[in-house]
């Protein structure tokens, strides 16, 4: 009996694998800009997603949806400011340059806007993972005085007497009217699907590129020093750590939310992948080049109770590296850059 | 005048649960078969026979604060009741915000229960942790009602605002946000009530019978043990304070009586 049933969802699962077969053939390499998946991307290197869909199916008609919500400023209160505003697709959805981004009337927070990829492996949002849901994460800018500063009740009637969206909300949801909770799933499923995993080291994981001798002595360096924190395929563990940037804490970091001693000045690890797209860097933006981020870990690291001890080498901050060794550690850097990525979301 | 009507009804409830006292068998009227409804009545009181109203000021006993409230919200959820064969029904998608506000004695309606005899009852105060995880809600749950924290993930199971000559803002306003939802500064509250030893009988659900149940709320009991609003005015996260003025507060909800239909 339970083989039965096995082979019936096999059966199922191959019928979108054939319709896919047949739609490519005749095609032999991909170079146009790829129409928007009909599944969620799910590259095969990379582990289970953690936004799974389960209550939210994914279509290609939300995610388009999503996509019209996250660059429309009908979302902030004086309909200036979209989430595309701060997180601009050619940055790889960082905020090209700028240490503190702009919300309404030029305000700015005190944190640095991170890239938004790879969004459905999230275990927490945010520097401090305060925010433990993908779907609940747009609300923070939206309602942030300094960021959207949007009255959410006001938000849900300016959709609903808007011309074009009941229309596409209810052809996605099957509502008689929008509100917050389909305006989430919408932007979840847009966010959960911007998927980065065709950079050279995918390529070369793939087998389909090599990299040079310096790239892999980067990538070997990068394993040594790098890995623990920022682990591959993603290249972040979703920890909290304090990368030893301050020796006190102006931002509590993790500790605001958990209140626990240990996190005091940790933040989420980041991911590096799109890391030569994203200047500035940390929480707060403070670090201009990738150059000066490889010197910090060299020899910027600054002692404190929190400090994480993988930055300790021979009872002292820092991972003393040689010229040649930060040299090939950006090299390797390079190699997760994804232009096919960046090209896909800015066209 | 109210204080004395208040007075002669309670005499008159204990004069006949005492008669009753004996007789905890079923009703003998005829089981319910179609479905019924029972409404929650939410009481306020300050201290133990005060009655509380928003908008007016209260001095609290321990305390000697002045107290104004503006606000009072807080969730009821994941209501179940046990019929007498012992079995339970929960209510599917159980959350209420019940809002006393602008109201002292607000009610909520639980609707679609199964017609039959029920001998318990079982309520949360607060939103369970599974909805505080599971991403965007609708309904009570929609961040819309402004009782979910954007910064920190989770539901603000009770807010109380208002104002306070007493309080160490600027603004004398006072604002006791109750939230926590796992760990061990969890607020949410389960509450048990056995109709049999409560209200010495079995709560017919059904057909002619949609009763209401009062529940008293003691907001006196918010500073309990806390400490006054000239130390603590404000609390807007989960930690061992909001465990303190939750376990207080939310230890105060006790069942008062049910009507018959
Ligand atoms: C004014 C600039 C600004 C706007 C507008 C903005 N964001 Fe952000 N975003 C930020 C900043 C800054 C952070 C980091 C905040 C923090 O950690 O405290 C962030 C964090 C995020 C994260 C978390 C990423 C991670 O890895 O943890 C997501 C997802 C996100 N924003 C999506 C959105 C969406 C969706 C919108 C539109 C509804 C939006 N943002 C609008 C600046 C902005
Ligand atoms: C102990 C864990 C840990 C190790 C080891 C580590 N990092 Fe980090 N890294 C972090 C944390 C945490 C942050 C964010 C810190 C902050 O913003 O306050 C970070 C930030 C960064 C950033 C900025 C990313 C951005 O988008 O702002 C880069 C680049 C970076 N690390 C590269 C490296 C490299 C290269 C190595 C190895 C030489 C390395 N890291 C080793 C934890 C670590």
């Amino acid at each position: 009996m339970p083989g039965i049933s096995k082979h019936i969802v096999l059966l199922i699962c191959l019928i979108p694998g054939i319709l896919a077969c047949n739609k490519k053939s005749g095609t032999t390499e991909n170079t146009v800009i790829p129409p928007v998946a009909e599944y969620p991307l799910r590259p095969a290197h990379f582990p289970p997603a953690v936004y799974q869909h389960t209550s939210n199916p994914y279509s290609t008609k939300g995610y388009e949806l999503g996509k019209r919500l996250f660059f429309d400023p009908i979302l902030s209160a004086n309909n200036t400011i979209s989430c595309g505003s701060c997180h601009k697709p050619a940055s790889a959805f960082a905020d090209g340059g700028v240490a503190l981004s702009k919300g309404v009337d030029g305000k700015t927070g005190k944190r640095h806007s991170p890239a938004i990829f790879n969004m459905a492996w999230n275990k927490s949002f945010m520097w401090d993972g305060g925010v433990n849901h993908i779907e609940i994460m747009p609300f923070a800018p939206i309602i942030n005085p300094v960021e959207m500063a949007q009255d959410m009740r006001e938000l849900i009637h300016e959709l609903n007497t808007h011309p074009a969206y009941p229309e596409m909300f209810s052809s996605v949801f099957g509502k008689d009217s929008i509100d917050d909770q389909q305006l989430f799933y919408a932007l979840a499923q847009y966010m959960s699907n911007l998927v980065s995993a065709d950079a050279k080291y995918d390529k070369m994981k793939r087998g389909e590129t090599t990299f040079s001798a310096e790239e892999m002595e980067g990538y070997r360096l990068f394993q040594t020093h790098c890995n623990a924190c920022h682990t591959e395929p993603l290249f972040t563990d979703n920890s909290y750590r304090n990368n030893g940037l301050d020796k006190t804490f102006s931002d509590s970091g993790r500790y605001r939310i958990s209140q626990r001693a240990e996190d005091m000045g940790t933040f989420k690890v980041p991911t590096l992948r799109n890391v030569a797209l994203t200047p500035p860097y940390m929480h707060d933006g403070r670090i201009k080049t990738l150059t000066d981020v490889v010197e910090h870990y060299a020899t910027g690291v600054q002692p404190s109770a929190t400090l994480s001890p993988l930055l300790i080498k021979n009872g002292n901050p820092g991972l003393q590296l040689n010229d040649t060794e930060k040299q090939r550690i950006i090299q390797f850097l390079y190699t997760l850059t994804d232009s096919s990525f960046v090209a896909q979301h800015t066209h | 005048m109210k204080t004395m009507l208040n007075k002669i009804t309670l005499v008159a409830i204990a004069a006949v649960m005492l008669g009753t006292s004996a007789c905890r068998e079923k009703n003998n009227e005829p089981v319910p078969i179609s479905n019924g409804s029972l409404t929650m009545k939410f009481e306020h009181t300050w201290g133990s026979s005060q009655a509380w109203e928003p908008n007016k000021t209260f001095v609290h006993a321990r305390t000697n604060d002045t107290l104004t409230f503006t606000m009072l919200k807080y969730y009821i959820s994941n209501i179940r009741l046990q019929k007498s064969d012992e079995t339970w029904w929960s209510q599917p998608n159980s959350y209420y915000l019940v809002d006393a506000s602008t109201n002292a004695s607000p009610t909520i309606t639980i609707t679609d229960v199964p017609g039959t005899e029920y001998i318990a009852m079982q309520y949360t105060i607060g939103v369970d942790s599974a909805r505080n995880v599971s991403g965007a809600q609708t309904g009570a749950l929609s961040v819309i009602n402004g009782m979910f924290w954007d910064w920190n993930t989770g539901y603000i199971m009770a807010k109380a605002e208002g104002t306070s000559p007493n309080a160490n803002t600027v603004s004398k306003t006072f604002a006791i946000h109750l939230g926590g939802f796992a760990g061990p500064n969890k607020v949410v509250t389960t509450k048990n009530i056995d109709f049999r030893a409560e209200a010495n009988r079995y709560v017919a659900i059904g057909d002619v019978y949609n009763p209401t149940m009062t529940v008293k709320v003691d907001v006196a009991s918010l500073w309990k043990t806390a400490p006054g609003v000239g130390t603590i005015s404000t609390v807007h996260m989960e930690g061992p304070q909001a465990a303190t003025f939750g376990k207080d507060f939310f230890g105060s909800f006790t069942f008062s009586n049910i009507t018959l239909k």
